[in-house]
């Protein structure tokens, strides 16, 4: 039972978020949390730009907490670019 | 696919004589014989009406193509100098040009290229100026090009665009990695959408810059040239009302590996910048924009 982030399998558990893998991987929480008042704030805690998409579609950062990883699900990281 | 029957085609403009349709056939003939673009779409891009936003790595191509295929009104706004580091990507600029501001040393290598269209030189974009830009002379321009190298810039430009409702074409370079996002803001398209592709801020609501930039990653010319080239590329198609494979999605390139991924936009229902459409309260101000590209400097 596993299911893939970035090309490689992971071995899944039942009710893992989408949150708490990001959290896993070091791309949540490395920065002091800001406080979860409003809705743009909530973003502030993610440590480098990041955007998500699974099974080829993007996941909103809002509804990262309440999307539980399915088995065979295809995770795929974006790592934000801003250099031109 | 989209209606962009708006685009290019100003009520006051006239009729080319047939002294412009014999100059439009020698210089843009090559691509006039191509049966998407043909007379009239040399006419649309003759009308059109572009702002680069950053004339670096990126906006180099863009602009040389969109100037060269004769796009008729380019808007460029960038508030930076040639330097040395600059000439391994910026292929706008020579090594006499150093020191001189990007803007007019562009302005004018792209009235070299092609003198039938016109480059104006705006301010940099800040809060105070961002309505400014995207409607230079009051009325709106028809594209936006994001080719800046600051997320600060990037958020900025966002909100400005879908404040104004004003079509977004982004892209992006840094390493060995690149990516291309086209977002329609004008109204009819936004709500037509399915599903909806949202705005720049909701794919990346982090106002931070990035950990990896062009100066500490390091940046390799030809994958900036190709995001900036394709921009021209999707622009063009864009102004022609032709159906874009960037729009509502993130394309992403590995220069190294020499793979792209595409994955489909989904617009964050508590997006601030899109949902609702206007708040503007936690995009960067002015100062911030400011002291991340003085940090991007070299």
């Amino acid at each position: 039972m596993s299911f893939v982030l970035n090309g490689q399998p992971r071995a899944w558990q039942p009710q893992l978020t989408l949150e708490a893998l990001l959290r896993q991987e070091g791309y949540i929480g490395n920065i002091p949390e800001a406080p979860q008042s409003d809705a743009g704030s909530c973003t502030a805690s993610i440590r480098a730009g990041v955007a998500v998409a699974i099974g080829q579609q993007v996941v909103p950062r809002s509804t990262w907490a309440q999307r539980v990883i399915a088995q065979q699900d295809e995770i795929e990281l974006f790592q934000a670019i801003a250099g031109g | 696919m989209t209606d962009q029957s708006q685009i290019g085609r100003s009520p006051q403009a006239a009729e080319p004589s047939a002294a412009q349709d014999e100059m439009s056939w020698r210089r843009y003939g090559r691509q006039m014989l191509l049966p998407e673009i043909g007379e009239r779409g040399q006419q649309r891009l003759g009308q059109a009406r572009v702002l680069i936003v950053g004339l670096g790595g990126l906006g180099s191509p863009a602009a040389l193509y969109l100037a060269a295929g004769g796009v008729g009104q380019l808007w460029l706004s960038d508030d930076d100098v040639v330097a040395t580091s600059n000439l391994q990507r910026q292929i706008l600029y020579t090594s006499a040009e150093l020191q001189q501001p990007k803007c007019n040393a562009a302005s004018k290598r792209l009235a070299q290229l092609n003198p039938n269209i016109r480059c104006y030189a705006v301010a940099a974009l800040a809060e105070s100026t961002g309505s400014r830009l995207l409607k230079p002379d009051g009325q709106a321009v028809d594209l936006v090009l994001d080719c800046s190298d600051n997320m600060a810039t990037r958020q900025l430009l966002n909100r400005c665009c879908v404040e104004l409702q004003i079509p977004l074409l982004s892209a992006a370079a840094s390493g060995w990695q690149g990516s291309l996002l086209l977002f329609d803001y004008r109204p009819s398209l936004v709500s037509a959408a399915e599903p909806e592709p949202g705005c720049y801020h909701c794919l990346y609501p982090q106002q931070e810059e990035p950990a990896l930039n062009c100066q500490n990653a390091g940046i390799v010319g030809p994958v900036a040239g190709m995001l900036g080239t394709l921009q021209a590329l999707e622009a063009m198609k864009f102004l022609l009302g032709l159906p874009s494979s960037a729009l509502g999605a993130l394309q992403h390139f590995d220069g190294l590996s020499g793979h792209w991924r595409r994955v489909a936009l989904r617009a964050d229902p508590l997006c601030p910048v899109c949902h609702p459409p206007v708040i503007p309260t936690s995009a960067p101000d002015a100062a911030s924009v400011a002291s991340a590209r003085m940090e991007n400097r070299r």
